[in-house]
């Protein structure tokens, strides 16, 4: 038997067996050791399997996750750097879809609660990805489609233990967004560089305080101030005010009033020496006195603190008299005197041109992979989401997947079953087939014997019924045979009434055969080849046994036609071949018909002999001798 | 769920497989050699690799797989592995018989007709 191969996989074969996982009610299991041991002793593993596999606990407490779930869709962070509730719109909306889909998974896990939008995901993916479901919720209500949902597949104890394992994966709290560091990593080292470019002296800023500078001290003149005494004096105010404490705590010292005398004296003495009233001894003790005074360190710090005073005195009281529009100049002139030294004093310290250009390269480069990994962070963190709010369906997915991996071969058993099936079928049909064609060739072989003896009709004579020929029929049989060969014969055939068969015997299945291969034209052809000469010859024999002579037309018409020389020829050569016989038949009447046939006289007077009496005496010949054979058969 | 158009000793030998694989994990769980969620997590793996498995080195291949995980089924992994290559031998051993015989009885046809 030759391999039966099954066709492909088309969608709709797809469907047709994707139906059948809609016709298969799941049984729930108890979860248990001791039920599944139960099951097991009854032979039934996989239920046993299945009740250790649904335990009632699930994975991973309720809080953890909601906790992570904030850690991995929210980008803010608190001043401790602890990720919080996130402010941005899509964060949000994720977060709080994402909680409400991890909460409807766990009520399903542990109390067997299927809420609407979980059994929403699984339909909606349902009614996308599976033909079959397609199929079968064709003329269903909402209510009995969701029954359907909830019986085959949610409630499938297979479903439950895999949404058991993929909540567990996704979600775990200990898991993370993978792109988390990168973001904080570019983060960090961007800021760096960026901070290290902000100690940086650009050109122009350097040259716009310079501008300044010179602004302010063109305000500075046309205020009509002297500028040179201001610098001088400014200088000194400048200069001297860090050391105006030091100065006035070394005055209001235990020594002043020491001090102060030593100058009374010292310019008293003085005095007197210019006045030159001292003795000369006198003189050279005040002298020496004072020299000894004047070289005192505490003396001389004191001068140099009074000296700091009085001149810091003088520059405040000089500035201090300065009208406002000079004040207000001047300090114009030292806030941008100020910048300027600052900026000058960065730039002593600043990095080359190249260097600058390489950070400010980097700082690019940074930006983009910073704002790649964002965009990296935030697919992941999209894709993250999607898992967690779509275990159901990629559970419904994964099922699904595993049962169309067996359709293969599923299709195959069927296909193979199918056309086994169908083989048989015709091989079923073709026997039944030849019986009945068996059948009809044996009603028409009956009813072509039957068609022999039409031209006949039935007469009884002291209660013995003979078949007597009609002549005239039988003659018109020949006739026609004669002047329209086969074709005259179905004609023949064709205007007999059904009744008329009937009446010389024909059953109804002969008719029907008769008609039914008359009405084809290959049949038909292939029965007159077979029929027509052995009806036609059968009727002359009848006709001239019957009495029946054929007139010189007739004669012509049978000599001039091409079926009627055939006849004679094939006639001729049976003659040949009963002359062997001849002897045997000879006396017994057969060959007196001969000789009426062909002219001959009792008196043994010769006649003229045509070929169509010699042609007709062969053919009398010929049935003669058939009918003497068929009456000792 | 029906099962697809597999050799019948291939499924028969899968059947056995898991029912061996339930029981010896029913009698670890029992025993307290094995955590709940432990028999939990091997029974979802048995459940939804069996469907998976089309010969009977696919068998052996995830038994070997389990059984590096659970210890417990390490004999078993053995004593199967034993069993199939027996059988794999006694098939082989039955066809090479066939083949013999056919081959008797070709020489024998071939001596009838040449006599």
């Amino acid at each position: 038997m030759t391999e039966i191969k099954p066709p492909p996989i088309t969608r709709e074969v797809a469907r047709d067996l994707g139906r059948a996982r809609f016709g298969e009610v799941p049984v729930t299991p108890d979860a248990s050791v001791d039920k599944a041991r139960q099951l097991f002793n009854e032979s039934k593993a996989e239920q046993a399997l299945l009740e250790l596999a649904s335990p009632s606990l699930v994975p991973h407490d309720e809080k953890d996750v909601k906790n992570s779930l904030v850690k991995r869709y929210s980008s803010e962070r608190n001043g401790d750097g602890k990720k919080v509730e996130p402010s941005d719109a899509q964060e949000r909306r994720r977060l709080r879809e994402a909680k409400g889909k991890a909460e409807q998974y766990r009520d399903f896990l542990e109390n067997g609660k299927i809420s609407p939008d979980m059994r929403k995901e699984v339909k909606g993916f349902l009614e996308r990805a599976s033909a079959g479901f397609q199929d079968a919720i064709v003329g269903k209500t909402p209510t009995e489609i969701d029954a359907m949902v909830d019986s085959y597949v949610i409630n499938d104890p297979v479903f439950r233990s895999k949404l058991i394992r993929i909540y567990g994966e996704r979600a775990d709290p200990k898991k993370s967004m993978n792109g988390e560091k990168e973001v904080h990593d570019l983060e960090l080292s961007l800021a760096k560089l960026e901070a290290k470019l902000k100690g940086e002296v650009s050109d122009v800023e350097l040259q716009n305080a310079q501008t300044a500078v010179a602004t302010a001290e063109a305000n500075l003149t046309a205020s009509g101030a002297n500028v040179t005494e201001i610098a001088g004096y400014q200088t000194d105010f400048e200069n001297l005010a860090p050391h105006m404490n030091a100065a006035r705590s070394a005055l209001a010292s235990k020594g002043k009033i020491d001090f102060e005398i030593i100058d009374a004296q010292v310019v008293n003495l003085q005095s007197q020496i210019d006045s030159g009233t001292l003795s000369a001894a006198d003189y050279k003790t005040t002298f020496s006195m004072i020299n000894t005074l004047k070289t005192k360190s505490e003396y001389a710090e004191y001068k140099a603190a009074q000296s700091t005073v009085d001149r810091y005195e003088s520059a405040k009281a000089y500035m201090d008299a300065l009208n406002p529009t000079q004040k207000t100049a001047i300090n114009e002139v030292t806030s941008t005197q100020a910048k300027l030294k600052e900026l000058k004093d960065k730039a002593s310290g600043s990095m080359s041109a190249s260097e600058r250009a390489d950070v400010d390269a980097q700082i690019m480069s940074l930006k983009i992979e910073l704002a790649d990994a964002k965009d990296a962070l935030q697919a992941e963190m999209v894709g993250d989401y999607r898992d967690v709010t779509h275990m159901a369906q990629d559970v419904t997915q994964e099922m699904l997947n595993e049962e169309m991996k067996q359709l293969p071969e599923l299709y195959k058993k069927a296909a193979v079953e199918e056309s086994a099936k169908q083989q048989e079928e015709v091989v079923k049909q073709q026997e039944l087939g030849d019986e009945l064609n068996k059948y009809k060739e044996l009603e028409l072989n009956s009813a072509s014997e039957k068609l022999l003896r039409l031209w006949k009709t039935e007469r009884t004579r002291r209660g013995m019924v003979t078949l007597v020929t009609n002549r005239a029929l039988a003659g018109d049989v020949v006739n026609g045979w004669v002047q329209h060969g086969n074709e005259g014969i179905r004609d023949y055939i064709d205007t007999i009434p059904d009744a008329d068969l009937t009446h010389s015997g024909f059953t109804p299945g002969e008719i029907s055969v008769l008609r039914g291969t008359m009405v084809d034209p290959d049949r038909s052809r292939v029965f007159l080849d077979k029929n027509a000469d052995v009806i036609a010859t059968h009727a002359l024999a009848d006709y001239f046994v019957a009495g029946g002579r054929f007139g010189k037309a007739e004669v012509q018409a049978m000599a001039g036609s091409e079926k009627g020389r055939s006849l004679l020829k094939l006639a001729m050569k049976d003659v040949e071949e009963q002359r062997t016989s001849k002897n045997e038949l000879a006396g017994k009447g057969v060959l007196r018909g001969v000789d009426n046939i062909i002219g001959g006289r009792p008196s043994g007077e010769k006649r003229r002999f045509g070929a169509a009496r010699i042609g007709l005496a062969a053919l009398l010949l010929i049935f003669g001798a058939a009918a003497f054979k068929g009456s000792k058969g | 769920m029906a099962h697809t158009q597999l050799d019948h000793d291939f499924l028969s030998s899968k059947h056995s497989l898991i029912h061996k694989i339930t029981g010896e994990l029913l009698d670890e769980l029992q025993a307290g050699k094995l955590s709940q969620s432990a028999g939990q997590q091997l029974a979802i793996e048995v459940l939804e690799g069996k469907d998976g498995l089309r010969s009977n080195e696919e068998l052996i291949t995830f038994l070997k797989k389990i059984s590096s995980e659970y210890p417990f089924l390490r004999k078993l992994h053995k004593d199967f592995q034993s069993s199939i290559l027996q059988s794999n031998t006694a098939k082989e051993l039955k066809k090479e018989d066939i083949a013999k015989l056919e081959q008797i009885q070709d020489q024998l046809v071939k001596l009838s007709g040449s006599a």
